[in-house]
């Protein structure tokens, strides 16, 4: 179970960073096309509100593995581990509702869009594009946070 | 409920939820989304779901973010904190304190190419630390100084914080960095003078050393150009309106990258952890202002902000007056809370009134780029004051032999040093807008 859930959220990070690269070589290139050539990437800004919204959601996942979502410890600190323990899964849990709901709406959002045919200004890359990428990261990091509620509950400490 | 019991009462939930130890992000989320669905109703709330993610995601400045932070993870995992380290105690080690103060200096120097203050801390830690032990250097002293300098990774741009900031109150980033650049010079100087007071009185904390020779110096000297040369391209090209900072971030990192590879620092795993570590810090960064989102939205519905910021203007208060009890109640917030999520939840309510206030006959720009300043520097302290200061939590988990009250001591005299440059930076705005000033009136 756990080398699954890893796998999926590394896969996923990755193939973040991979689009974030993507995202740098475009930016420099697009620098070095309008200082030398007057031409820069066309629509490069586009591009790059495209490529961070799947990047930074593909990181997400990876985010809830590690526990990295920042919480308060400093009113619990006086508690039984367990008790933390407890208080730690019913927060994954919650987490995991709001995401689940946002993946859920997202989704619905990127099939209006998709239906209206909206079109980014000056790349004409259609708008649903982006909507529909970050879903499946987002629903990923859903699951995530079932999985670390679970842990947290059985109490077996993260990564 | 009126608008206001309603805002109150989202707060309230919200502060309950983070103390259960609910993630910040989520304790914003849902009180802002039950305030929504009661101002609003249930087909707006789903609408405006729709787009939240997604519309927070795609904002071109927040892709400033991930890149700065990749640039960071490149800087740390390839060992440039090394050379930093070599070339500033080659240059000021030999002085009673010298090696405490190359610390700091080395932090401000990876400050240049990093944005976060823990990633500073951490990483210039591990290289310092020991030098600092292995030359008789106290722990309350060496560990201090850790704490403290690596608070400049935040102070001197890059800063992480600063861009959260410039997002919110929607500002333009070069100008906030070109802003940061003066006092976080002050910062730093203010340290070296903070660490020579301190030798001068208890001499056996930090003894003198042998100088190091011409020839040692030259050698570091040698390593560490590079990343003064990515800091000037970076900068250099943001502020002389080359590239924005997006950019600047893409050139900056791959750069980074370029020079940790050519110094043989860059191996397979290194890349893959540079990756794994921008995923987890610009994950929750993200969450955060997803979050504040939904909690703004309930907010700006419910008028609470508005509210609040009448009901100050009616106070009629010393606008310096204002400012400084802001101040303090982010110094008290953020004893409890992280500065992110502190920024991320206040600025949408206290940057409304800060605008309205006429302070020394500011322009709107300008107050907001030195309002960004001193928030900046009040989350530094922040990040050092007891009872939770994280960067104390960093450097005494790299060095659990010292016990965390030691290192709070020495802070203390770090702190009266913080306290000096916000009192200046408040007192001064020229020293925030000189700089902006300078380079946005000549182009």
């Amino acid at each position: 179970m756990r080398g699954a859930i890893e796998l999926a959220a590394k896969a996923f990070a990755f193939a973040g960073g991979a689009v974030l690269v993507a995202m740098l070589v475009m930016s420099v290139s697009s620098i070095v096309g309008r200082t030398i050539f007057k031409s820069p990437v066309p629509g490069d800004f586009e591009l790059v509100q495209l490529a961070c919204a799947a990047s930074i959601a593909a990181f997400l996942p990876w985010c809830q593995l590690r526990r990295a979502n920042i919480i308060v410890d400093f009113f619990t600190t006086g508690l039984p581990p367990r008790a933390r323990s407890v208080l730690d899964a019913i927060g994954a849990l919650l987490l995991a509702a709001v995401m689940a709901l946002v993946a859920w709406r997202a989704g619905l959002g990127a099939e209006a869009i998709y239906a209206s045919g909206e079109r980014a200004m000056i790349s004409r890359i259609p708008q649903w594009i982006g909507y529909a990428a970050i879903v499946p990261s987002l629903a990923l990091t859903a699951l995530v946070a079932l999985y670390t509620a679970w842990e947290s509950f059985i109490d077996r400490k993260g990564v | 409920m009126t608008g206001l019991a309603l805002g109150i009462a989202m707060f309230a939930g919200m502060l309950a939820l983070m103390a259960l130890r609910v993630p910040i992000a989520i304790s914003m989320f849902i009180p802002g989304a039950l305030g929504y669905l009661s101002i609003a109703g249930e087909a707006p709330f789903l609408n405006l779901l729709k787009g939240i993610a997604y519309a927070r995601l795609s904002n071109y400045d927040l892709s400033v973010i991930p890149l700065f932070l990749l640039m960071g993870a490149f800087a740390t995992q390839g060992g440039l904190s090394r050379s930093l380290f070599a070339f500033a105690n080659a240059l000021i080690g030999h002085v009673r304190g010298g090696v405490a103060m190359a610390s700091v200096l080395a932090c401000a120097a990876f400050g240049t190419v990093c944005g976060s203050s823990v990633a500073t801390c951490a990483t210039v830690t591990q290289v310092a630390l020991p030098e600092m032990r292995r030359h008789g250097y106290s722990g309350r002293l060496a560990t201090a100084s850790m704490a403290a300098g690596g608070t400049l990774g935040i102070l001197i741009p890059p800063s992480v914080v600063l861009i959260v900031y410039a997002i919110l109150a929607e500002q333009n980033i070069a100008k906030l960095f070109a802003a940061a650049m003066l006092p976080g010079i002050l910062g730093a100087a203010l340290y070296l003078g903070a660490i020579a007071i301190y030798v001068r009185l208890y001499p056996s904390h930090g003894p003198a050393q042998p100088r190091h020779s011409a020839a040692e110096l030259l050698r570091a000297a040698k390593e560490v150009w590079p990343i003064g040369a990515i800091f000037l391209v970076v900068f250099g090209g943001i502020y002389g309106g080359l590239f924005t900072p997006t950019e600047g971030a893409a050139v900056g990192a791959a750069s980074t990258f370029l020079s940790a590879l050519l110094k043989g620092e860059m191996g397979l795993e290194a890349f893959k952890r540079s990756f794994l570590s921008t995923a987890e810090t610009a994950g929750f960064v993200f969450m955060i202002f997803l979050g504040a989102d939904m909690l703004n939205s309930a907010l700006a519905l419910s008028q609470m902000p508005m509210r609040i910021a009448d009901a100050v203007g009616a106070l009629e208060l010393h606008p310096v007056a204002v400012i400084a009890s802001i101040m303090l109640l982010y110094i008290l917030l953020s004893s409890v809370m992280d500065e992110l999520a502190m920024i991320v939840l206040t600025i949408p309510i206290i940057f409304p009134l800060v605008i309205e206030l006429d302070i020394y006959g500011l322009g709107t720009t300008e107050k907001s780029i030195w309002f960004g300043i001193l928030v900046l520097s009040v989350v530094e302290i922040g990040l050092i004051a007891p009872p939770v200061g994280l960067n104390v939590y960093v450097v005494n988990s790299l060095a659990p032999d010292v016990p965390m009250l030691e290192t709070y001591k020495g802070v203390a005299a770090f702190l009266v040093a913080d306290v000096v440059r916000v009192a200046l930076v408040l007192a001064f705005p020229f020293l925030s807008l000189w700089l902006v000033r300078l380079i946005w009136a000549a182009g």
